[in-house]
C-alpha cells in the first residue's frame, strides 16, 4: 500500500513535469503514405508518447502535432506496423507504413482478455475481422461466420427477423447437452442461451417459436476481431464451456489522437423467393370426390370447372421485407485514455406480415493508464431488442399457406361480422388460415439487457502481470404469446395467453498471474488464475385460457380460474483454478501445457471436481538454419501437435428426481418425467489435433490444415427408457462419440499490383462422427423436439443395430440390398419409419390392398453429416473499388423433407398429380412366401385417385432427400471509398464509402424443397440439433442492400 | 489497485478452502420439490386414475362397440392398432410413471410418520393399477419393476401380476386395519377426495380389486372359485354410496372430466349402433330403456341412431337431420359454442372407477355359475336399480325425470329384464351389465366380452368386423389385449417383448392369460 502512495506520488509529479514541457514543444508536421503503393493514408493516429497530445492525418495523409526534441512520435492505424519515431531537431517527419499482414507476428486474442503470439498457439485457430462480418450485413452476426471459417458450421433456424443461428465448431461433442461454443466478449464470458420453452406453464418443445439466441445481441458494428478457437484447447482457460469451442470477440476501443465521428447506414429489400410448390388441379376430398370438408387433397379435377381460380395463397402471402440499421460512432482519446461510444439502431420487416425486429445497442468503452504499471479497460453495453416472431412448424404461417385452398382467396381470411372465415362447414380440423393465424395471433418478446465489464491489468514488475476481470451480463426477457380463441391451436382452450418473464444474471471474476522469464534461448512464461462463475436464471411464467374479448391480449383477458403460474429458477455455480505454462526455444520450438480443475454445483458432491490437462508442442521447421534462407519460397512453416482433455458438468438439479404441480382436480405434486441419478460423474473428453501452417512466396499463399480426433465418453444424456424405470427419461452416464475432422484453410493473393488486388480465401471442411456406444447401452438416443412430424426424428444410433432387433429381416450394411441403412452409428443420423422388407431387401406389400408394409420402428434412414463443406472467397479491388463475393459449398448430407411428405399425404404436392395413372408398388406380398425362394411379386394395380390411402402409405423413408449438395450465393459485395482528392475539396468529411451489397442471391441445389439449409427447432433445442429438418419453417431470404458510410 | 487484485486473490483463496463446499451446494431446486408428503401427492394420482382408464378406455369402447368413430373405418373400430403410437398404453404409463413411483414416495413418508391409513391407500391404488394394466395389456414389467439403474426389464407372466395384486391387496387390508401411530380421517381426508379420509371404504374398494381379481378367472377352471368372488363382493361396496368417484372441478382443461366438452376429447366419438338396439327396442323387442334419452341423444329427426362399427357416420354433415350427434348430448361440434355436456360428458362430474352395480354384477355371475340362481337373481336386480338409480341423477328435468320413473317401471318387467331367477340367463346378467357399464366401465366391458369371446350367445346380436372391414394385420383375430406402450417397450425394450411375441404384426389378438382355459 505504502508502496503504492510512493508510485502515484512519483506519477503526479512526472505528469507536472510533462506539463512543464510542453512550453518547449514547436510544430512538427509531416505526410504519412501507404508503403505498398505511395497513396496517402487519412485517418493515421499521431500521439507523443506519454503525453494526451495528438492528431489524425488528414485526407492527403498530412498531420501536424506539437512535440520536443527527444520525445517519441506514435504512429498507428488498423491494419498497419505501428511505427515508433524519435523526434529530433527536424520539424519535417514523413513516413511509409506497411500494411500489417506480414502475420509471422500476428497476436491473436486467446484468453482472458490476454493475447499471444499466434506462432506460439500450437492448436487451430482462426481470426476473422470484425469488418468483414459488419460488410456481409447481417443482423445476427453469426450469419456472417458460415464459409468463412473452416470447422464451423453455422445453421440458421428460420428467415424470419430476430430468428436465432446454431454453430457448431467441430461437430458436437454431446449427443444431449449443449453443444454451441463458449462465446466471449472482452475476456467475460456472455450469454448465448436461448429461451427454452419448458419454463413456461404449457412447458412446450422448441419447435413452434423461434426465440433468438442472446449472442446475437453483439452488435456487428462493435466488433474489431473475431478468434475462434476450435478445439478443446480452449478449455483449459476458459472452462468446461469452451469444451465445444470457443468465439472469442474483441470490441472495437477508441483511437487516440483527434476525436473521430462515424456513421455508417444501410437500407435492405429482402424477399422470399424459393417455395414449396403445391398442385392446383385437385380439390378438396377423398377417394377422388370433392368435399369442401376434408382436409386432404384427394377431390375431384376442379381444373376443368369454368370460371375455375387459382390463387397464389403462398407467393401472395408473403411480403417484401426491409431493413434499416443505422450506427453512430464517437471515439478519441489520448495515449492514456480512449473512449469509444457507439449506438446502432436497426429495424427489419421481415417477410412474414406482422415480423419484425427492433433492436438499440449502445456500447461505452473506455481505456484508461491509470498508472505506467495500471491500466484499466471498462466497458459498458445496453441492448434493448423487440420481436415479433409469428408461429411456425405444425400450426404456423408456412402449413397453413400451403394447405390452404387454392382456389379460395387466403387474404379474404374474415367473414363480415369480423369472425375467421372457415374452410370447413365446421372448425374440427381446419388448419389455420396464414393471414389471421399472424394478424390474429401474436407471438412477440421484448428484451432489456446489460453487460458490464472491468478489466484491471497490474504490472508490479517487468516479469510479473496481475489481471482481473469482473463481469456481469443481465437481461431480461419478456415473452408473450397470444392465440386467438377463432385459431386452430386456441380453438379448444377457446383462446390463450402463454406468457413468460426471465431475468438472467451472469457473473463472472477471473484473475490471474502471469511471470515471465527468460535464460539464454528459452523464454518462458507462467500463469495462474482462478475463477468465480455464477448464473442465476428465474423465469416466472403464467398461462390463462378461455379469452373473454376476442382481440385483447392479455392475462387479465383470461378466465381466471384458468389462470396458472410457473415459477422456475434455476443456479449454477462453477469454481475453477488454472494453470499454464508456455516454453519457447529460440522462437523454433513452442510447449504449452494446462491444467485446470473445476468445482460445479451441478455434479453430485462426491463427484463434483475434475482435472483436465492439455499439452500441446509447436515447431516453426522455418526457424531451422538450414531453411532460413529460403523464406522467399518458404516463408513460414509449422508443425503443431496438441491434446487436451475437458470435462463437462450435468444441468442443474437434476441429480434427484423432482416434483412437479398438477393442474388436476385437488392439485399437488407428481414426479416430473426425468429420473435422478445421484452418482452422476462428469463428462470426459479427449482431443488430439495434428496440423501445419505454410506460407510461401513472401506469405502470397498460406495453408494452415488440421486434422482432430475428439472423443466424448460418460455422456450425460436424459434418455428414453421402458417406463420401467419409473420415468419418461433416465438420466444416464456412459457411452462414447467420436469426432474428427480435417480443415484447411487457403489463402493466396494471384494477382497484385499498385491499382489490382485480387485475393482468394478458401476453407474446407470434412466432419467424420461415430457413436461407440450410447449410455445405457440403448439402440438410439433421440431429440424429442425434433420429433415435429411424422415418425423421423434426429438421433444418435448405435453400431450393429442387428443386435438390438433380432426379430427384423438382417440388416445390411449401407449400399447392400438388405434394409437400406443410413446413419447406423451416427451422432448426426434421422431415425424414422421404413417399409417392412423381406430377407432379400424388397419391399412388402399388403396382398389385401396392394399397399406397403410399414416398418413402425425407429431404424436409421438417413444421415445429415455432410461429405464436406466449403467456402471460398474472392476479393478484387482495383483503386477505390472493391468487389467481394462469398460462395458456401456443400456436398452431400441427407435432408428429411418434412413440407414435402406433409403435401405429399395431403394431395397437395405436384408430386402427386398423376393419381390417375395406375400404379402398382414393387415390392412382394406378404402372403407367407415371402421369404421363400420364390416371393409372389405384387402384380395388385392401384388407381390412387380413387384411393386415397396410396399416398399415406409412402414413409418417413420416402421422404429423406440423400445427398444434398448446394452452391449458395452467401454475400456480394461492391464498394467504393471516395478518393482522397475528392475528400480534399472539402473540410467536413474525413472519409467516405458507399456500397452495393446481397445476401443469398442464388442457391445451386438438388434438393426439391425450398431451401435446404434450415433447422425446424429453435437455437433452445440441444444435443446435435435439428440441421436437417425441413419442416414449416422459412429459409433465410434474399436481400439487397445498398449503404453509405463517412467519418468526420 | 493492487489491493483489488489481493482482495480478489484473498477471497477466491478463503472461498477455496473454508467455505466452496456451501457456496457450490445449491443443487436442490429451489422451484420444485424434491421430496413430498401424502396428502399433497394422493388428490393427482386420484385423478391420474381416472385419466389412465379413460385414455385406453376410449379405444375399448370401440372394440366393445359402446360408440365408434364418426369416421369409415377406424382402425380401433376394426379391431386394429396404431402402429408405432402411444395411443392404448395409458394405463401402462399411469401404472409405471404418473402413478408409478409417487406411491412409493406416499410409503416411504408414511413410514416415516405411521401415517398406516396412507400406505394402505396408497398400495390399494398400486394393486388397481396391475389389475386394470395387465387386463388390457397381459405381460408385464412385475419383478423387476422402478429398480434402479436397470435399463432393460424382463416381462413376468399376468399370472405373477394376478398374484401380485392379492399380495398387495392384502397388505393394503392390514394397514388400512390399523388404527394406531398418525393414524386418523382428517388426515387422510386433506388428500383423500373420493372417500374424504373414511378407512372403511378404502377397504370396500380393495375388497372390490380383489373381486375383479377372482372373477376374471372364470374361464380358468382350477383357478375360478365363485364363493370366493361372492365373499370379496359382500365385503365391498354396499350401495351407490360406496362407488369409487374420482372428482372433477371442471375449471379448466387441467381438471376438467377427460370426456367433458372442455377438453374436447370426444368430438370424433358417436354413440355406437349396438348399443342403441341393446336400449331402444331393437334386440329386447318392444322394451325401452328409460336411459337411452338419459345416456344417449336422437338425431334431429329424432329417431336414436348409432354409428355401425367401422361404417362411420354416413350423415356426418351439418345440418343433415339423420347426423347421429356427439356424445355431448348435441349436433355439431361444440368446440367454439359452449355446452355443458350430457351423462358423464360433462365437464364437473364425478368419474366412477369401481361401482356398486358393477360388483352386483359380478355376484350375479359368480352366483349363476356356481349354480345359485336365487342369488344371482337378487344380485342382478340390485345392480340394475343401482344403476337407473344412479343415471337418473343426471336427468334434472323434472318432466323427463317423471318420464324416466315412468318408463323405469315398464322397462323392469319388459323382456329386457329376466321375470325371475329361473328364467335368468348369463346373456340377461351381461347384457345388463354391458348396458351398465357404458362410459365409465369400458375396459371392464372389455374384459367380459373377452372373457366370452365376443359371443353372441351372451351378447346377443352383436356384429364382429367381418373379414373385409377387420384390420389387415389381424389375420381375421378379433383384439384381445392393448399393446404395452409404444415409446416405452416398443421402443426402449424390444428384446424382452420378443420372448413372448410382442413383437408380432397380430399380437394385439393374442388372448391373455386370464382368457384361455
Amino acid at each position: 500500500m505504502k508502496h503504492f502512495l510512493q508510485q502515484s506520488f512519483a506519477l503526479l509529479v512526472s505528469l507536472g513535469l510533462s506539463l512543464q514541457l510542453v512550453a518547449q514543444d514547436r510544430a512538427i508536421s509531416g505526410n504519412i503514405t501507404n508503403a505498398a503503393d505511395n497513396t496517402p493514408l487519412p485517418g493515421v493516429s499521431v500521439v507523443v508518447k506519454g503525453t494526451a497530445r495528438g492528431t489524425t492525418t488528414d485526407v492527403d495523409g498530412n498531420y501536424k502535432v506539437n512535440a520536443a526534441a527527444g520525445q517519441t512520435l506514435i504512429f498507428s492505424y488498423i491494419g498497419y506496423v505501428r511505427r515508433e519515431v524519435k523526434v529530433g531537431n527536424q520539424s519535417m517527419l514523413n513516413l511509409d507504413m506497411e500494411s500489417d499482414n506480414n502475420t509471422l507476428n500476428e497476436v491473436v486474442i486467446t484468453g482472458l482478455g490476454g493475447s499471444q503470439e499466434k506462432r506460439g498457439l500450437n492448436y487451430a485457430v482462426q481470426e476473422v475481422k470484425g469488418s468483414e462480418i459488419l460488410n456481409s450485413q447481417r443482423d445476427n452476426f453469426m450469419l456472417g461466420l458460415q464459409g468463412r471459417v473452416a470447422g464451423l458450421q453455422m445453421t440458421p433456424t428460420s428467415g424470419t427477423a430476430g430468428g436465432s443461428a446454431v454453430i457448431q465448431l467441430r461437430g458436437a461433442g454431446s449427443i444431449g447437452n449443449n453443444n454451441q461454443p463458449l462465446y466471449v466478449v472482452d475476456g467475460l464470458p456472455v450469454s448465448n442461451g436461448t429461451f427454452g420453452q419448458g419454463a413456461l406453464v404449457t412447458d412446450r418443445a422448441n419447435r413452434d417459436m423461434d426465440y433468438q439466441n442472446r449472442a446475437a445481441d453483439i452488435n456487428p458494428n462493435d466488433i474489431e476481431t473475431i478468434t475462434i478457437l476450435k478445439g478443446p484447447e480452449a478449455a483449459a482457460l476458459y472452462g468446461i464451456e469452451a469444451a465445444n469451442g470457443a468465439i472469442i470477440i474483441t470490441t472495437k476501443k477508441g483511437t487516440t489522437g483527434r476525436g473521430k465521428i462515424s456513421y455508417n447506414g444501410s437500407v435492405s429489400v429482402r424477399d422470399v423467393y424459393r417455395f414449396p410448390e403445391t398442385q392446383t388441379q385437385y380439390g378438396r376430398g377423398f377417394n377422388g370426390v370433392f368435399n369442401p370438408n376434408n382436409f386432404s387433397y384427394f377431390g375431384a379435377d376442379i381444373s376443368t370447372v369454368p370460371g375455375a381460380q387459382v390463387y397464389d395463397n403462398v407467393g401472395n402471402f408473403f411480403q417484401q421485407g426491409a431493413r434499416q440499421s443505422h450506427s453512430l460512432s464517437v471515439e478519441g482519446g489520448s495515449e492514456k485514455a480512449t473512449y469509444r461510444l457507439s449506438t446502432t439502431y436497426l429495424s427489419d420487416k421481415g417477410v412474414v406480415p406482422t415480423n419484425k425486429m427492433d433492436q438499440i445497442n449502445v456500447r461505452l468503452t473506455g481505456t484508461a493508464q491509470i498508472t505506467p504499471k495500471l491500466k484499466t479497460v471498462t466497458s459498458f453495453n445496453y441492448i434493448g431488442t423487440n420481436t415479433v416472431a409469428p408461429l411456425r412448424g405444425a400450426q404456423g404461417f408456412l402449413t397453413g399457406a400451403l394447405a390452404f385452398p387454392f382456389y379460395l382467396d387466403a387474404s379474404d381470411y374474415l367473414t363480415a361480422n369480423g369472425t375467421r372465415r372457415r374452410t370447413f362447414g365446421e372448425d374440427a380440423n381446419d388448419l389455420d388460415n396464414p393471414y389471421f393465424n399472424v394478424y390474429k395471433n401474436f407471438n412477440g418478446n421484448r428484451t432489456n439487457r446489460t453487460i458490464g465489464n472491468v478489466q484491471l491489468d497490474y504490472a508490479p514488475t517487468k516479469w510479473l502481470t496481475l489481471a482481473t476481470i469482473l463481469g456481469a451480463d443481465i437481461f431480461s426477457t419478456r415473452y408473450n404469446r397470444f392465440q386467438h380463441p377463432e385459431s386452430n391451436a386456441g380453438i379448444t382452450p377457446k383462446g390463450f395467453v402463454d406468457n413468460a418473464t426471465e431475468n438472467s444474471q451472469l457473473l463472472n471474476a477471473n484473475f490471474r498471474a502471469t511471470a515471465q522469464k527468460s535464460f539464454g534461448k528459452f523464454k518462458s512464461s507462467l500463469m495462474v488464475g482462478s475463477t468465480v462463475d455464477d448464473r442465476r436464471y428465474e423465469t416466472t411464467a403464467i398461462y390463462g385460457e378461455q379469452i373473454y374479448l376476442p382481440d385483447f391480449n392479455s392475462i387479465n383477458n383470461t378466465l381466471p380460474v384458468t389462470q396458472r403460474n410457473k415459477g422456475t429458477l434455476v443456479q449454477r455455480r462453477l469454481l475453477s483454478v488454472l494453470g499454464s505454462f508456455n516454453l519457447n526455444y529460440a522462437d523454433l520450438l513452442y510447449l504449452n501445457v494446462t491444467g485446470r480443475n473445476d468445482w460445479s454445483s451441478t455434479l453430485p458432491v462426491q463427484n463434483n471436481n475434475f482435472f483436465y490437462p492439455s499439452v500441446s508442442v509447436g515447431f516453426i521447421f522455418t526457424e531451422l538454419p538450414a531453411l532460413e534462407k529460403r523464406r522467399d519460397i518458404l516463408s513460414y512453416g509449422k508443425l503443431r501437435f496438441a491434446y487436451a482433455e475437458v470435462g463437462n458438468d450435468a444441468m442443474p438439479y437434476r441429480t434427484r428426481p423432482r416434483l412437479v404441480p398438477q393442474g388436476t382436480t385437488g392439485g399437488g405434486f407428481l414426479y416430473d418425467f426425468f429420473g435422478g441419478n445421484e452418482n452422476l460423474r462428469p463428462e470426459r473428453g479427449q482431443s488430439f489435433e495434428i496440423g501445419t501452417e505454410l506460407r510461401l512466396f513472401k506469405n502470397r499463399i498460406g495453408l494452415d490444415i488440421a486434422y482432430f480426433d475428439k472423443r466424448n465418453s460418460d455422456q450425460i444424456t436424459s434418455q428414453r427408457l421402458s417406463y420401467g424405470t419409473g420415468f419418461i427419461f433416465g438420466l444416464l452416464n456412459g457411452g462414447e462419440i467420436r469426432n474428427s475432422g480435417l480443415e484447411v484453410q487457403f489463402n493466396v493473393s494471384p494477382f497484385k499490383t499498385k491499382d489490382f488486388k485480387w485475393d482468394i480465401n478458401a476453407n474446407f471442411t470434412k466432419l467424420w462422427n461415430q457413436v461407440v456406444s450410447l449410455p445405457g447401452d440403448v439402440a438410439e438416443y433421440y431429440n424429442s423436439d425434433t420429433w415435429l412430424f411424422g415418425n423421423a426424428r434426429a438421433s444418435a444410433i448405435a453400431p450393429n443395430q442387428a443386435s438390438f432387433f433380432p426379430n427384423l429381416v438382417p440388416v445390411g450394411t449401407e449400399g447392400s440390398k438388405a434394409i437400406p441403412v443410413r446413419g447406423e452409428g451416427k451422432t448426426t443420423a434421422i431415425a424414422g419409419w421404413g417399409y417392412l422388407r423381406n430377407n432379400n431387401g424388397d419391399i412388402l406389400v399388403n396382398p389385401s390392398n396392394g399397399l406397403p408394409l410399414n416398418n413402425a420402428t425407429f431404424l436409421p434412414i438417413g444421415d445429415r453429416n455432410p461429405d464436406f463443406t466449403m467456402g471460398l472467397q474472392n476479393s478484387f479491388s482495383y483503386k477505390n473499388w472493391t468487389l467481394s463475393a462469398l460462395l458456401d459449398i456443400r456436398k452431400g448430407g441427407d435432408i428429411f423433407n418434412g413440407n414435402e411428405m406433409f403435401m405429399f399425404r395431403s394431395g397437395l404436392s405436384k408430386r402427386v398429380l398423376d393419381r390417375s395413372t395406375p400404379y402398382t408398388f414393387r415390392g412382394v406380398l406378404r402372403d407367407g412366401r415371402e421369404n421363400s425362394d420364390n416371393p409372389t411379386a405384387n402384380t395388385i394395380q392401384v388407381t390412387p385417385q380413387f384411393r386415397s390411402d396410396f399416398y399415406g402409405a409412402f414413409t418417413e423413408e420416402s421422404f429423406i432427400e440423400r445427398d444434398i449438395n448446394w452452391i449458395r450465393m452467401r454475400d456480394l459485395r461492391l464498394a467504393y471509398s471516395f478518393s482522397t482528392a475528392l475528400l480534399s475539396k472539402q473540410k467536413v468529411f474525413r472519409s467516405g464509402s458507399v456500397f452495393v451489397s446481397g445476401n443469398e442471391l442464388f442457391l445451386i441445389t438438388n434438393y426439391t424443397g425450398a431451401d435446404p439449409d434450415v433447422s425446424a427447432t429453435s437455437a433452445g433445442t440441444l444435443g446435435i440439433g435439428a440441421r436437417g429438418f425441413d419442416y414449416g419453417t422459412l429459409a433465410l431470404p434474399r436481400t439487397f442492400t445498398a449503404g453509405l458510410s463517412f467519418s468526420f | 489497485m493492487k489491493k483489488i487484485s489481493i482482495i480478489t486473490t484473498l477471497t477466491l483463496f478463503i472461498l477455496g478452502t473454508t467455505s466452496c463446499e456451501k457456496y457450490l451446494d445449491v443443487n436442490f431446486d429451489p422451484s420444485f420439490p424434491q421430496v413430498s408428503q401424502g396428502f399433497a401427492i394422493l388428490p393427482p394420482m386420484l385423478a391420474q386414475m381416472s385419466r389412465a382408464e379413460v385414455f385406453d378406455g376410449r379405444f375399448a369402447g370401440q372394440y366393445c362397440q359402446y360408440w365408434q368413430s364418426s369416421g369409415l373405418g377406424n382402425v380401433w373400430d376394426r379391431h386394429g392398432y396404431v402402429a408405432g403410437s402411444d395411443a392404448g398404453g395409458e394405463m401402462w404409463r399411469s401404472h409405471y410413471y404418473s402413478i408409478g413411483k409417487n406411491v412409493d414416495l406416499i410409503i416411504e413418508d408414511a413410514t416415516a410418520k405411521q401415517q398406516w391409513d396412507y400406505m394402505g391407500v396408497a398400495k390399494a391404488i398400486r394393486a388397481w393399477g396391475w389389475q386394470t394394466t395387465t387386463d388390457a395389456n397381459g405381460e408385464m414389467i412385475l419383478k423387476q419393476a422402478w429398480e434402479p439403474n436397470r435399463y432393460i426389464f424382463d416381462f413376468d407372466s399376468q399370472e405373477d401380476v394376478y398374484k401380485e395384486v392379492v399380495r398387495l391387496g392384502n397388505e393394503s387390508l392390514q394397514d388400512l386395519a390399523r388404527t394406531d401411530g398418525a393414524v386418523s380421517v382428517t388426515s387422510l381426508g386433506r388428500g383423500d377426495l373420493v372417500y374424504r379420509g373414511d378407512r372403511s371404504k378404502w377397504i370396500k374398494f380393495v375388497n372390490a380389486v380383489l373381486a375383479r381379481n377372482a372373477h376374471h378367472l372364470t374361464n380358468k377352471k382350477g383357478l375360478y372359485n365363485p364363493d370366493a368372488v361372492i365373499k370379496f363382493v359382500d365385503q365391498s361396496f354396499a350401495s351407490n354410496a360406496d362407488n369409487f368417484n374420482i372428482p372433477h372441478a371442471g375449471l379448466s382443461t387441467a381438471d376438467g372430466n377427460f370426456w367433458g366438452p372442455l377438453r374436447n376429447n370426444m368430438a370424433n366419438f358417436r354413440q355406437g349402433d349396438y348399443l342403441v338396439k341393446t336400449m331402444d327396442g331393437t334386440i329386447f323387442t318392444g322394451s325401452r330403456d328409460p336411459r337411452l334419452a338419459a345416456m344417449l341423444t336422437a338425431s334431429t329427426d329424432g329417431t336414436f341412431r348409432g354409428v355401425f362399427t367401422t361404417q362411420g357416420d354416413a350423415n356426418n354433415v351439418a345440418n343433415n337431420v339423420r347426423r347421429v350427434p356427439s356424445l355431448w348430448g348435441v349436433q355439431q361440434p361444440v368446440a367454439t359454442a359452449p355446452t355443458v355436456g350430457k351423462f358423464i360428458f360433462q365437464d364437473r362430474v364425478d368419474h366412477p372407477l369401481i361401482t356398486f352395480w358393477e360388483l352386483q354384477f359380478i355376484k350375479a355371475e359368480a352366483a349363476f355359475i356356481k349354480g345359485d340362481r336365487a342369488m344371482a337373481f337378487a344380485a342382478y336386480l340390485n345392480a340394475i336399480n343401482a344403476h337407473l338409480d344412479w343415471t337418473l341423477t343426471f336427468v334434472t328435468d323434472a318432466a323427463l325425470r317423471t318420464q324416466f320413473t315412468t318408463e323405469r317401471t315398464a322397462y323392469l318387467r319388459s323382456s329386457a329384464v329376466a321375470a325371475n331367477a329361473a328364467a335368468l340367463t348369463l346373456s340377461d346378467i351381461m347384457m345388463q351389465k354391458y348396458i351398465s357399464m357404458f362410459g365409465h366401465g369400458n375396459m371392464e366391458t372389455w374384459v367380459d366380452m373377452r372373457r366370452y369371446n365376443y359371443s353372441t350367445d351372451v351378447y346377443r346380436n352383436f356384429l364382429v368386423p367381418t373379414s373385409l372391414n377387420i384390420f389387415p394385420d389381424n389375420n381375421g383375430k378379433l383384439a384381445y389385449r392393448m399393446r404395452p406402450r409404444f415409446n416405452s417397450e416398443y421402443v426402449w425394450n424390444r428384446a424382452s417383448l420378443a420372448t413372448f411375441g410382442g413383437l408380432d404384426a397380430d399380437f394385439h389378438t393374442s388372448p391373455v392369460w386370464f382368457v384361455k382355459p
